[in-house]
């Protein structure tokens, strides 16, 4: 499989509108992004979709990517999921079409050098681990499905601003554990 | 640590920032914060590289060979396959090319290639390599070619021109390598005879950026770079 360097090379090549690299990054990374899409959507239709944004705003973007900032699966995924994500949300409210290019802006924002070693990364996933039953779910309700405040709220029976608190103490509680 | 040195409010905002949680006015405020306030992009950042790891379980599921005909449709228009699992890809793009050089020369074209015939006989035919550099709306393309018996490359300006007070400059790009200057694009058609012969093969990537007059100052793209192509057999 195409290593994480091999991908910032390709993303660098698009941003000099280099087609074959477009191809190549394509072919190496869309099975991951469909995988992210398909488990926000659930729905291929709509996952093809969002996949094809996904691709047309990584190609207009590629310029955008500063190699040594964030990894470049993680640029990939996040623009991925935000395709999708603009998905499920364009369905309840018409106010989506910002959330995606602003996803992008950010990375412009992003302190070069910033990207963290990847065991540290993974530290996350233990951490997760410690989280009581329900607000891990919450978390990975909420970055994994894609859902909603409201979404989490109704799935697990209490009111929005109460699971609004949970997810915020969770997400206090992961970053005192991940800083450990 | 950008993590430690926040405080736990805002920490939660970029986390919920960055897992797409926010709404509203919420969310326009944080990403005024983003642009703004480096600590918390920084936030922000740290935590997509750490929530992207839980995707690491997530399947890989090979999509549809539609949704990458549909994506080259959006972005490139109406032109054949280029790559992505397709064989001919590459031969069917270097016919286009050919094609697209001789039906493209115009007058001035033509006559620069009859002069070379006199001049050179034996490299008056069309470029031995060539490269299609068009920028994204189509307003500025180029076609670099580099001639049989390899003793220039050809550049002709087919559309566009450089932004006022600014310059165009050709590019060769390795792969995995600094761009080095193929100099200012002098006129809309002319010939190179000074290349770097141990550079510019097949393959290599040839791009266009716009510069101050004289060129780039530094030895490397300092503009936009505004086009780019890869030169291929013809």
């Amino acid at each position: 499989m195409t290593d994480s360097s091999d991908i910032e090379a390709l993303i660098s090549r698009c941003a000099l509108r280099d087609r074959a690299a477009f191809a190549a990054l394509y072919d190496a990374t869309s099975a991951k992004l469909f995988g992210v899409c398909l488990r926000i959507l659930r729905d291929r239709g709509r996952s093809e979709d969002a996949l094809q944004e996904a691709y047309v705003k990584i190609w207009a973007n590629a310029e955008r990517y500063r190699p040594g900032g964030a990894r470049p699966m993680t640029w990939l995924i996040t623009i991925a999921r935000n395709a999708a994500i603009d998905a499920v949300r364009r369905r309840r409210e018409d106010s989506a079409a910002e959330g995606a290019a602003e996803s992008l802006v950010d990375q412009a924002a992003t302190p070069e050098g910033a990207a963290l070693d990847r065991d540290e990364a993974r530290r996350v996933v233990a951490c997760m681990g410690e989280l009581p039953e329900d607000r891990r779910a919450a978390v990975r309700g909420a970055y994994l499905g894609g859902q909603s405040y409201a979404d989490l709220a109704e799935a697990a029976g209490v009111p929005i601003n109460t699971m609004r608190s949970w997810l915020r103490r969770a997400l206090i509680t992961l970053r005192e554990c991940m800083a450990r | 640590m950008t993590m430690t040195e926040m405080d736990d409010d805002d920490a939660a905002l970029a986390g919920e920032y960055a897992i797409g949680l926010l709404e509203g006015a919420e969310a326009a405020g944080a990403r005024v914060r983003l642009r703004e306030d480096p600590r918390f992009a920084a936030a922000v950042a740290d935590w997509r590289e750490r929530l992207v790891q839980l995707d690491a379980d997530t399947a890989e599921v090979a999509p549809p060979a539609r949704v990458y005909a549909a994506i080259e449709r959006r972005l490139f228009g109406g032109a054949g396959p280029v790559g992505a699992g397709s064989g001919q890809g590459a031969a069917g793009r270097a016919a286009g090319g050919l094609w697209r050089w001789l039906a493209g020369l115009g007058t001035a074209a033509a006559l620069a290639v009859a002069v070379f015939v006199v001049v050179l006989p034996s490299s008056g035919t069309p470029p031995t390599l060539l490269a299609n550099l068009a920028s994204e709306d189509g307003a500025l393309a180029l076609r670099v070619g580099v001639l049989e018996d390899f003793s220039a490359m050809h550049v002709i300006l087919d559309a566009g021109d450089a932004p006022e007070g600014r310059v165009l400059q050709l590019w060769a790009i390795a792969e995995g390598q600094a761009p080095v200057s193929l100099g200012v694009v002098e006129s809309r058609d002319y010939f190179l005879p000074d290349y770097p012969r141990d550079l510019v093969e097949q393959g290599i990537t040839l791009a266009v950026s716009e510069e101050p007059p004289g060129g780039s100052p530094t030895g490397q793209p300092t503009g936009a770079v505004l086009a780019a192509g890869t030169l291929e057999d013809v």
